[in-house]
């Protein structure tokens, strides 16, 4: 529970600062880089959390993560609902062990 | 009359939460169900939302909780999580006339979904503080209610099932950014590089000082690139 509860309290903190700043210096005015640079992160958080890891999430079957990717990829191009995708991508992977 | 408004407004921002709070109820869900699936207490998963309120970071987070360090995951959620500086920083205007306590109330509860209603919003309610906070505690008690939900519901998940979850997070982060880059198309070029080089770095570097420069030094990179050009 320990770890646990200091990992969600940094979290925490470490998320409200960023919404809180604003408030307090109101007198701030942002560099246009920094706003680009900031709004980039997300895109490129996301993009480096699936590759390459994705094909790792079973080590010996690459298959199981480009089934799951190419599931994923083409739900969400069809607009379904993020847990539709997740849903359907579970599906997909435990179809592909039983099979 | 005057009595009655701020009543007014507030039950006016809560239904217009009622979009986001369906779009929150699934996913908050999911990511209890998930966060049990890594080994998060119960009470670890809820007290998760009720304090972060930050969707994807929150599932980031529980990813690498099974490999990293604390203060590795904090400072990769801190990253993610600072696109809400400029999101409460452009809010400031609309704001401006609520005291510090009321701002900072507000701010709390500012995500990408709440930001864009907020701003894209020409409702009268959302002029006001109770309007907001209406909207603002609807979208925050779905995502801590769901995830509480979600948590019950992981015990009823057969273990069958349980082989197949790894590609839960990642099915999850495909389709953020697959409908985020439908959206903004502008940030393709950019999830390339980052895809391209994080791929590149993973065979040089760690895991986690690839993903630290992924995430901080390419996009900087790509906005050097892209003002130099239009200049």
């Amino acid at each position: 529970m320990n770890k646990q509860f200091i990992l969600i309290m940094l979290m925490s903190l470490l998320t409200l600062l960023p919404r809180w700043l604003p408030a307090v210096f109101s007198k701030f005015t942002m560099p246009k880089i920094l706003e680009a640079w900031v709004k980039c992160i997300p895109y490129a958080a996301l993009s480096a959390l699936i590759f390459p890891s994705i094909f790792e999430v079973n080590k010996s079957d690459i298959y199981v993560g480009i089934i799951g990717l190419l599931v994923s990829i083409f739900l969400a191009l069809l607009k379904a609902p993020v847990y539709l995708v997740v849903v359907g991508a579970i599906m997909a992977v435990y179809g592909y062990y039983s099979w | 009359m005057n009595q009655v408004k701020p009543v007014h407004h507030f039950l006016k921002g809560m239904q217009l939460a009622i979009p986001i709070m369906l779009g929150y109820i699934p996913i908050a869900i999911s990511f209890g169900v998930l966060a049990t699936h890594y080994q998060f207490y119960m009470l670890s998963a809820v007290l998760m939302s009720a304090t972060v309120f930050a969707g994807a970071s929150q599932f980031l987070a529980v990813e690498m909780s099974a490999t990293e360090t604390i203060l590795e995951i904090s400072f990769v959620v801190f990253l993610i999580n600072l696109r809400h500086f400029v999101m409460t920083y452009s809010l400031l205007p609309l704001l401006k006339k609520f005291s510090l306590l009321k701002r900072l109330i507000l701010f709390s509860g500012i995500t990408d979904e709440t930001y864009a209603l907020i701003s894209f919003s020409k409702e009268k309610s959302l002029k006001t503080f109770s309007g907001l906070a209406g909207l603002i505690l609807t979208a925050y008690l779905s995502w801590v209610v769901g995830t509480a939900i979600g948590v019950w519901f992981a015990s009823f998940i057969p273990a069958v099932i349980n082989n197949s979850m790894g590609i839960a997070l990642y099915a999850l982060f495909v389709a953020l950014l697959v409908q985020a880059l439908v959206q903004e198309p502008q940030y393709i070029p950019l999830a390339a590089l980052t895809i391209f080089s994080n791929v590149g770095l993973n065979q040089i570097l760690n895991a986690t000082v690839a993903l630290f420069i992924s995430i901080t030094i390419i996009p900087l990179f790509y906005v050097v690139l892209n003002t130099k050009r239009q200049a």
